[in-house]
């Protein structure tokens, strides 16, 4: 076992953990405690760290549990009504015979296919402009792979029908957001 | 004859269970004639992808301020001094 000191994990993994936190609570002291709590745990359970997954790894899987530890703790709301988070955008999308408002625009796919940095930061940013729950759903449904089951148990949300109505909501406006943001940069390049 | 509005609720709803095969066959209907909502089709496959290629990633433009490092390392340096077992 090759395990370095619990400072040097601060020093060599402290913002790639804080970067992981942040983008899926996004308040700064939250994304902070669940560092040091992700930490803490690791300095407990070294003895039992195999060093069959790279240090960083290891710290990323504890640090999920804490981030769900947290959201299962936070997302207590039996009443929640998923449609309210949208404030309309999804229906803001179609004019009133259905069709678009603003057609969508094909992105050139090399771009898409590749792992693009700039198309990184868009999407991020896309993302971070979400409601707080809807940006959480999304980022665990799809950047984590969470299924229907996993999500309903993280969030209370009454219904699978609630959960899905959500997601749809979140893409749907990172969808456009995206779009926007794409198309613009296109016409500057 | 679904419109696009509709055609977008069940494509995105498909992302998430599979759809009836009813539903699919109207989807598929409307797409035959809308460009739009063909290209739409793509771009949500895109994003997908994308979201998979991003998995378990950091916002790396997030950084710990020296205070909040200083004091976890502060925490870290208290608990690794308390005896095994003794840290929560």
């Amino acid at each position: 076992m090759n395990l370095t000191s619990p400072e040097s994990w601060l020093d060599a993994h402290g913002d790639a953990l804080y970067g992981y936190a942040m983008l899926r609570v996004r308040e700064p002291a939250v994304a902070e405690d669940l560092v040091q709590e992700t930490l803490l745990a690791a300095l407990t359970a070294r003895e039992r760290y195999q060093g069959a997954a790279s240090e960083r790894t290891w710290l990323v899987g504890i640090l999920k549990n804490k981030l769900f530890d947290h959201l299962r703790r936070a997302g207590r709301e039996p009443t929640y009504d998923p449609t309210v988070d949208d404030d309309g955008h999804f229906e803001a999308q179609f004019d009133h015979t259905g069709h678009w408002v603003s057609p969508p625009r094909a992105w050139s796919d090399p771009a898409f296919v590749a792992e693009n940095a700039q198309l990184r930061t868009v999407l991020f940013d896309c993302i971070g402009r979400l409601p707080e729950r809807q940006r959480q759903v999304l980022v665990l449904r799809e950047l984590d792979g969470l299924e229907t089951d996993e999500l309903l148990a993280l969030f209370a949300i009454s219904t699978a029908g609630n959960l899905w109505v959500m997601l749809s909501r979140a893409r749907e406006r990172v969808r456009a957001c995206v779009e926007l943001r794409w198309q613009e940069g296109s016409a500057h390049a | 004859m679904l419109d696009c509005r509709q055609a977008t609720e069940l494509a995105q709803a498909g992302l998430d269970h599979p759809l009836p095969v009813r539903a699919r066959f109207k989807l598929a209907l409307h797409r035959l004639v809308c460009a739009p909502c063909r290209i739409y089709k793509r771009q949500i496959a895109q994003l997908r992808r994308v979201g998979m290629q991003l998995r378990d990633s950091a916002d790396h433009t997030r950084h710990l301020d020296d205070a909040a490092r200083e004091r976890i390392r502060a925490r870290l340096r208290a608990a690794s001094q308390e005896p095994p077992g003794a840290q929560e």
